[in-house]
């Protein structure tokens, strides 16, 4: 498991990096092509920032994308429970709780660290609960 | 339930997240990149145009103004108004 969580960053850093590269080299090209630093000044400040601006806000967004609603413990008892119990067996932080208005039985989790993260139910797999899932 | 938070855990949401992030910022720099280059193309065809198409526009379309005004001049019914209306037609040479 460990070893699936370093290869995991890894990837994560990776990306980044590959995409950084590829616009900077795009950027320099432009730059090239039309004698002027300018293209590159703006493309990668341009970029650079927004794709900051995404990480920050991906969370939210990729909620919001897959229609999750936040609920409290009291709005949905059983499903905070749940996550709850299984956030105390794993050792990590609980997740916030969300329900996906679907009649399709799913779950999703999203989050960039286990201190920020979210599990979203569809309102399907909670109607498909059987009590005995609900107490586990 | 167990198998998403495992997802957490164990950092694959990181990756999906970052996934999704790059996609979002890649499908805005395209869509930026592409209007800059439809505006740099649009200016580019305006700057020539104004320096030679519209001169040369103008010259070629002074012959067949002056041949639209010389056919509605020999409209019956038009001839009279614009005989008074237009008495003389000028080239854009100056000359009648």
């Amino acid at each position: 498991m460990y070893r699936a969580i370093e290869r995991n960053k890894r990837y994560s850093i990776a990306l980044i990096v590959l995409f950084a590269l590829i616009v900077i080299a795009l950027s320099t090209w432009l730059s090239i092509a039309g004698q002027s630093p300018w293209p590159a000044i703006l493309i990668i400040g341009f970029t650079g920032g927004y794709t900051w601006w995404q990480l920050r806000s991906a969370l939210k967004s990729a909620a919001k994308h897959a229609g999750c609603v936040e609920v409290s413990d009291a709005q949905e008892p059983k499903l905070c429970r749940i996550v709850e119990n299984l956030a105390i067996r794993n050792g990590m932080p609980r997740p916030k709780v969300c329900v996906i208005e679907d009649a399709e039985p799913n779950a999703l989790a999203l989050g960039m660290s286990p201190n920020n993260a979210l599990v979203a139910a569809t309102r399907g797999l909670l109607n498909s609960m059987t009590p005995r899932d609900s107490k586990r | 339930m167990a198998h998403e938070m495992a997802h957490i855990k164990n950092y694959d949401s990181k990756v999906k997240l970052t996934l999704f992030a790059l996609v979002g910022s890649i499908a805005v720099i395209a869509s930026t990149l592409i209007a800059t280059g439809v505006a740099m193309l649009t200016m580019r065809i305006g700057r020539q145009a104004s320096s030679f198409a519209l001169r040369d526009l103008a010259a070629a379309s002074a012959p067949l103004l002056r041949l639209a005004a010389r056919g509605f001049q020999q409209l019956p019914m038009s001839r009279n108004t614009c005989a008074k209306n237009t008495p003389t037609l000028l080239t854009p040479t100056g000359r009648e």
